[in-house]
């Protein structure tokens, strides 16, 4: 777990595009927010793979967004719910229900269609969030809070060797 | 390109996915029987086990073995258990959010079987045990303990309504005779009405010279008049007292009358002698049987209907609880949520082994419109006994669910079966051979069926505390064959029940054979001494209704006496033979005095 965090930590600080980490976060809010097991989440996990996106940001993310799914259920089901007996929608379903890779993907469910729909909606101003807050963070925020004994004190910890030894430097520079 | 693509993540992604198969693949057989487990746990609240899972992928067969689940009621024992089963899953239909089982195969079923330890209980029940069922059979039961009074100790019984109107019919004789006998002193006699009689002759008979002469025959008539008004005045009362006697008199003979009617029915009532002509032997003896058996049916609808009936309950709570649900839309061949095109159970019992197979069992069966269809066989009934039973049932979008099923049975073989436990005797069939049919048909919880048994070679012991009760046991105990028709109708956890059959007109026809001399003969002497005391009472009555008679027709003969007297012409007639006279004398004087004048 610290190895990940360290990893974070070295993407933020490193010269790593901040689209990329924002890709990650935004790819691991999608897959967090939907059942483990289902078609489209392979399929994420594909794209995760195959681009070069930061794979420690996708896995916190995706851990910390699968915790925040059990509290935004509720709002998962109700989406998927109100898409799936909408009146005008049912033709087209009617017509996808007919292809088995809708079946499969369990697009039909209240649960999985509304986690696709709201992750894909949300990732895209999360993935422009995220982008605006890494710039910050490296021009302003890092510098901030370089000056606190704390982050001293810190970089004297187990936590920072950790992270010093993945990284390959010896400082937050 | 490559600033974009990582061609090693394609290794990684196949090695993940190589990776996720390979888990399920090994810890598959795992995964499921932990998934039985606690989701049978879940559904029960008590333990459940499953000895192993075994999972083949062509076609995917799932394969359990020595399957407990813990009886939440009694945990040392099973609610059900087998010991192996097998289903055949379309993975397909269970990857798109559907179980569709084409085969199910369970064998060696167990139902209530001793655990070898007590399992857990995760959840207590509160569902108390239905008392008072038992009692209020035994009290609707007769007693059958009656034994016979003594005839004159009964007759002499003062309570009797016989007794009571009789005496009452002699006390008002005697209180109306007296009345009758005062105003009778009170009327005119024969020789008050002769003198009368003389008395207005005598004014007949008196000579009218003057005006004067009939002032004084008009001032005694009136006199005398008036004397007969008032003893008419006396007449009319004993009159009105005749018809007041009359009156009472008539209606204490009709309560005496019908008295020994309803002295005999009190008897009947009180030594429970009406029970033996039209007590209902059959339900008697078997209505506790039969409604023990509707009772296993009863836990049987219990258990299967939430499991058919529940897919709404289920949607709405797998919304509410964050589960969410699949919606299926429109397809060229639907098939339910849950589908077992075919299962298989042997069902082993104490009374024996059952071979049951169902065809299409489903709770949406409005979505292929077939019917679920059960069939149930056994040729070990209790030994050698035969049973097949079918029944279908279904249900509609409205979750009501309609069923319709019969069953035959054959030569089975009954042993020690207790029919009668009471206060009164007891009453244990030793042996016989049932047979029968049924039919019956259930519309959501409303159950009406009709079951016909047969019972052969019968041989019974019983023991009786009354002298009644040892004849009923030795009448039963003389029937070889007995038929019975069983109806229960309305709600399945309480339906009514009516159990017929010859039995009840043999058993009366035997009883009353048996019991008929000392019976009919105890009637008869009641119902003789009865009819002995209403004749003595009504003796009495008929001689002071004569005597009735004989003041009234005297009274009306007064009454007509007076009258007449009353009504007499004397008066007119004196004073015609008065006012002819005058005229006579008249013309006599006028004629001379013209005789005169011209003559």
């Amino acid at each position: 777990m610290l190895s990940l965090f360290a990893k974070l930590f070295h993407a933020l600080n490193s010269e790593s595009s901040t689209r990329q980490i924002s890709l990650a976060i935004a790819l691991g809010f999608i897959v967090g927010l939907s059942p483990l097991l289902t078609l489209h989440n392979i399929a994420f996990l594909f794209v995760v793979l195959f681009l070069r996106v930061n794979i420690g940001g996708f896995i916190l993310a995706w851990g910390f967004f699968k915790g925040l799914s059990y509290l935004l259920s509720s709002l998962i089901i109700m989406v998927g719910e109100s898409l799936l007996t909408a009146e005008p929608l049912q033709p087209l379903f009617d017509t996808l229900y007919q292809f088995s890779l809708f079946k499969l993907a369990h697009l039909h469910h209240t649960y999985t269609l509304g986690a696709l729909v709201l992750g894909c909606l949300l990732a895209i101003p999360l993935y422009f969030l995220c982008n605006f807050l890494i710039e910050k963070y490296r021009i302003h925020i890092k510098a901030f809070f370089d000056k606190f004994r704390i982050v001293k004190a810190l970089k004297a910890s187990k936590f920072y060797s950790v992270y010093s030894q993945i990284s390959g430097q010896g400082a937050l520079s | 390109m490559s600033r974009f693509i990582r061609w090693q993540g394609l290794a990684s992604f196949f090695v993940v996915i190589a990776f996720i198969i390979t888990f399920i693949y090994f810890f598959a057989d795992s995964l499921v029987k932990k998934g039985i487990e606690s989701s049978g746990e879940w559904y029960l609240g008590a333990e459940v086990n499953v000895r192993d899972v075994e999972i083949t992928y062509a076609p995917l067969t799932i394969n359990i073995e020595g399957f407990q689940a813990t009886d939440p009621e009694k945990p040392t024992h099973n609610l059900v258990s087998f010991s192996k089963a097998s289903a055949g899953v379309d993975v397909w239909q269970y990857l798109f959010g559907k179980i569709y089982i084409s085969e199910l195969n369970i064998i060696a079923l167990r139902i209530d079987q001793p655990r070898a330890t007590a399992g857990e209980v995760y959840t207590s029940s509160d569902d108390g045990i239905e008392e008072g069922t038992v009692a209020a059979d035994e009290s609707a039961l007769p007693k059958l303990d009656m034994s016979l009074p003594k005839v004159d100790d009964l007759l002499n019984n003062s309570d009797l309504l016989t007794i009571k109107h009789g005496k009452a019919l002699a006390q008002s004789y005697q209180t109306e005779k007296k009345k009758l006998n005062d105003i009778y002193e009170k009327l005119p006699n024969k020789d008050s009405l002769a003198s009368y009689n003389e008395k207005i002759k005598a004014l007949g008979n008196t000579k009218i010279k003057t005006l004067a002469d009939i002032e004084k025959l008009n001032k005694e008539f009136k006199a005398l008049k008036k004397q007969f008004k008032a003893d008419q005045a006396i007449v009319k009362r004993a009159k009105q007292q005749v018809t007041a006697s009359k009156e009472l008199l008539s209606k204490r003979t009709k309560a005496l009358k019908d008295a020994p009617n309803a002295d005999w029915k009190n008897i009947e009532s009180k030594y429970q002698l009406e029970k033996v002509d039209g007590a209902d032997f059959a339900h008697l003896l078997f209505g506790e049987q039969a409604r023990e058996y509707f009772g296993y049916a009863d836990t049987v609808y219990q258990t299967i209907a939430p499991l058919v009936k529940s897919s709404k309950v289920d949607k709405e709570a797998k919304a509410s609880i964050g589960g969410g649900r699949f919606i299926h839309f429109y397809d060229e061949a639907p098939i339910p949520d849950v589908l077992i095109e075919q299962a298989n159970f042997s069902l082993i019992l104490p009374q024996g082994e059952f071979a049951i197979s169902g065809k299409e069992l489903t709770h949406q069966h409005w979505v292929r419109g077939n019917k679920s269809i059960v069939e149930v066989k056994s040729n070990n009934v209790q030994g050698s006994g035969e049973l097949t039973l079918a029944l279908n049932f279904s249900l509609d979008q409205n979750h009501v669910l309609k069923s319709d099923g019969k069953w035959q049975l054959a030569e089975v073989a009954l042993k020690d079966v207790s029919l009668q436990e009471s206060s009164a005797f007891n009453l244990k069939l030793n042996s016989g051979l049932l047979s029968g049919n049924g039919t019956f048909s259930l519309l959501d919880d409303q159950l009406d069926s009709e079951n016909k048994l047969n019972l052969d070679n019968t041989k019974y012991t019983g023991t009786g505390t009354s002298h009644l009760s040892k004849l009923f046991i030795d009448t039963v105990q003389s029937l070889k064959t007995l038929a019975l028709t069983i109806k229960a109708k309305g709600k399945i956890t309480d339906p009514s029940l009516s159990v017929s059959s010859p039995l009840d007109n043999q058993l009366k026809k035997s009883m009353m054979k048996q019991v008929s001399n000392k019976l009919t003969g105890f009637k008869t002497d009641v119902k003789k001494g009865l009819n002995s005391k209403l004749t003595e009472a009504l003796g009495l009555s008929s001689e002071g209704e004569q005597s009735f008679v004989d003041v009234e027709s005297l009274i009306n003969d007064t009454d007509k006496a007076l009258d007449n007297l009353i009504n007499s012409d004397v008066m007119k007639a004196k004073k015609k033979e008065f006012e002819d006279k005058q005229k006579k004398k008249l013309e006599d004087e006028v004629k001379k005095k013209l005789g005169k004048l011209f003559g």
